[in-house]
């Protein structure tokens, strides 16, 4: 396991005394530096020197990136950007990765902040920075280094310079995202997990329907896991008074077409692909049908983003497919009335995203397919697990869907920091309570650390 | 440092506190003597004394059929003592108990399982509070992970379980330490199967855990030899997670031929079926209908030979 809450509350114990002992207000980022470096070489072990030669290369290009004689020497820097990140994608993940004392953790998001950096300086957005230790801890921070999000350099080098404080709002709202994250951990991530690895490991057993409701489960266990992960890290940030970008909307899992889904699930990578990717060949690609063979491109490299393979280049064109498709056929629903188009919107989209995520998860997209359309009824099962599982999951859904709904735009910690007083305290000891008597008390890596 | 800050610290460390104080109150809970009274009942149960014991995880409790065992030989009593999510170091404790309370010439199975250091289920059947923080502290000096003190804490701040047993009555949560017989028909595969390969393909090596974890089973074997009851130690026939299988696989190569459940080639080729798995990790009824069967061979080559 690579990330794990005694260590991440070792991170923020460490850091609170460190800050609070630091006095120089400019440098206080030295604590977080010092600290991320140190857990991520505790995590990492030897392949931490891959990342400090990688953040030497990024800052040492980013210097001379406009002195350079040719486009060719840029290409070159890029390409040797993305050279850890392909060899993890292509080589290390099998092999290397299984070695005690080589884990290469959070490459594609150090790869693709550092790129992010460098492209910048290019189009002229940024300066390149002259504080090599500044960039290595936007390279490195702790909070964002396992599962994002992607940052900009410019959104979160002046946060490290000026915002780095304790004060009673930062504290508090930390542990509110900490909190509302364990919750939904806990509670509903890790018991979507068991419903998901209960079909999807005994495919002979739970066919037809039941692939498809493994596929239902793994879309909200997917939603659920990431974004508490994503919740936690951002309260932990939080607390040392640094604002981490959100990466998703509230309520994503209702979305109403696949379009208004993507606009609010794993922003911050799609804004990544769209700004460095789509937008600059967009210009070459004027016409309408060069413009979707675009986008296709653009969906394909983000399925290869997650892993090289067959699954997530079908994966990633099938999501193309349904957006242009969409667009297409839009105008025809117009006559709807827009409630009734909203409500039937999200019950197409949970039946599409839920086939959509038996690829995503599946080992062995044959075989899931083959088990998605036939059905044994000799080796069906007559029992209630999956049921019984669905009877836990469905109050403390209902309970998060609610606070989301609520919360509207806001994120987490700012709806629940309006509430009053009694009420807030009533959320808290519910959620305490929820955690201690029905979580699952047992932690398994961010499925999306793999990515 | 603000007030403020000093006021969220403090509300932060009361809630910390009275989330501890309420974790140790429900976790520490048990009689004075709870082994003795798992004992107790289960010798009120068998309405005889016990003579041989399956020491061991949910993959005991599923896999050996005692009411199969006790129709064949009716002079032998048997119980199944596995305890879902037991570790080794729990069964090798309880092991050590059933050595100082069992008759001589008794012997006593033990799975062997994977090495974690969070409690099994109903462990306040089988340990006293500071019986599990000496296991901890063993524990510690076996191994130190910071991924385990997670799920120990993790563990200790759930009170789910605790919860469960106090809406369930005594019989009913003490049923969970027996046979179970689940009909269920895994249709996944069979890659959790040891396969005579397996055995035969590991490396004697240890690492130094290895060793130590080694020397660990050895104790309880010589304790054992000291009141004259025979300790045995059985490789589970299902193994899901691969760090398990290189963990232990070695260490099952290195116990003496005579303290260990030797499966032979045939049985292991027999069993190789998702036919006889409930999950990958635990037989069905069909499965431990045939462990049984299997080893009851071992338990009267085993009784035979010291009796």
């Amino acid at each position: 396991m690579v990330l794990n809450f005694t260590l991440l509350f070792l991170f923020i114990l460490l850091g609170v005394t460190g800050i609070f002992l630091f006095n120089e207000e400019k440098k206080k980022y030295h604590v977080l530096l010092i600290l991320s470096l140190l857990f991520y070489l505790f995590i990492a072990k030897i392949a931490f020197l891959i990342l400090i030669v990688f953040s030497i290369l990024v800052f040492e290009s980013g210097k001379h990136l406009h002195k350079l004689p040719g486009k060719i020497h840029y290409f070159v820097i890029i390409a040797l950007c993305l050279t850890p990140l392909l060899i993890d994608k292509i080589y290390l993940t099998s092999k290397l990765q299984t070695s005690d004392y080589f884990k290469l953790i959070g490459i594609s998001y150090v790869s693709f902040n550092g790129l992010s950096y460098l492209f910048d300086i290019k189009k002229g957005y940024l300066k390149p920075e002259t504080n090599y230790f500044l960039l290595l801890l936007y390279l490195i921070y702790l909070p964002y280094i396992f599962i994002g999000p992607l940052h900009r350099y410019r959104e979160i080098a002046g946060q490290f310079k000026e915002n780095i404080s304790l004060n009673n709002l930062n504290l508090s709202n930390g542990f509110r995202l900490v909190l509302w994250g364990l919750f939904k951990h806990f509670v509903l991530a890790q018991r979507l997990s068991i419903t998901v690895e209960t079909i999807f490991k005994d495919t002979g057993t739970y066919q037809g329907p039941y692939v498809y409701i493994g596929g239902f489960a793994f879309f909200l266990y997917l939603y659920c896991d990431f974004s508490s992960y994503v919740d936690i890290f951002q309260g932990v940030s939080q607390i040392f008074g640094i604002r981490l970008k959100s990466n998703f909307r509230n309520q994503v899992y209702a979305s109403h077409s696949r379009k208004h889904f993507w606009a609010g699930w794993h922003v911050t990578l799609n804004h990544w692909f769209r700004d460095y990717f789509f937008y600059p060949l967009s210009k070459y690609f004027r016409a309408k049908w060069q413009n979707n063979i675009l986008m296709v491109l653009t969906f394909v490299l983000i399925g290869l983003w997650h892993e090289l393979s067959i699954k997530f280049l079908v994966w990633g064109m099938l999501n193309a497919g349904w957006i242009l498709t969409e667009n297409r056929w839009r105008p025809h629903f117009a006559f709807l009335p827009n409630r009734m188009r909203e409500s039937l919107g999200i019950a197409y989209h949970i039946m599409g995203a839920s086939f959509l995520a038996i690829i995503f998860r599946t080992n062995d997209l044959a075989g899931s397919m083959q088990a998605l359309f036939s059905f044994n009824h000799s080796a069906a099962v007559d029992n209630w697990v999956i049921a019984k599982q669905f009877m836990y999951i469905i109050p403390p859904f209902v309970l998060m869907d609610y606070i989301n709904r609520k919360a509207g735009e806001k994120r987490i910690d700012e709806y629940i920091g309006s509430l009053h007083m009694p009420v807030r305290w009533c959320f808290y000891l519910s959620l305490i309570l929820l955690i201690v008597t029905m979580g699952i008390p047992t932690s398994s890596d961010a499925y999306y650390v793999r990515f | 440092m603000e007030k403020g800050i000093r006021k969220s610290i403090a509300k932060f460390i009361s809630l910390a506190i009275i989330l501890l104080m309420a974790a140790l109150i429900i976790k520490t809970r048990s009689s004075s003597d709870p082994f003795q009274n798992l004992l107790k009942y289960t010798e009120s149960h068998k309405k005889t004394s016990p003579k041989i014991f399956f020491v061991g995880s949910s993959r005991m409790r599923m896999g050996i059929a005692v009411d199969q065992l006790e129709k064949i030989d009716s002079v032998r009593q048997f119980y199944n003592l596995g305890n879902n999510r037991s570790s080794i170091l729990y069964n090798c404790r309880t092991a050590e108990k059933l050595i100082e309370v069992s008759p001589k010439n008794s012997l006593i199975y033990v799975e062997l399982s994977d090495l974690l250091i969070t409690p099994p289920n109903q462990h306040q059947y089988f340990y006293s509070f500071e019986e599990s923080l000496e296991i901890l502290k063993k524990h510690f000096a076996l191994r130190f992970s910071f991924a385990e003190l997670n799920e120990l804490i993790l563990q200790f701040f759930n009170f789910r379980l605790e919860i469960k047993n106090h809406f369930s009555d005594e019989e009913r949560i003490l049923n969970e330490i027996e046979y179970y017989a689940d009909e269920l028909n895994f249709h996944g595969g069979t890659s959790s199967i040891i396969t005579q390969d397996d055995l035969t393909s590991t490396s004697n090596d240890l690492t130094i855990f290895q060793q130590k974890y080694l020397v660990m089973l050895r104790k309880v074997i010589n304790r054992g030899k000291q009141k004259h009851i025979k300790v045995k130690f059985i490789l589970p026939v299902t193994i899901d997670k691969a760090s398990e299988r290189s963990q232990t696989l070695p260490i099952y190569k290195n116990i003496p031929a005579t303290n260990k459940w030797i499966y032979s080639a045939a049985f292991l080729e027999k069993i190789h079926s998702d036919f006889f798995l409930r999950d990958l990790n635990h037989l069905n009824a069909r499965g431990a209908h045939l462990h049984t069967l299997e080893l009851f061979k071992d338990i009267i080559a085993t009784t035979g030979s010291q009796f």
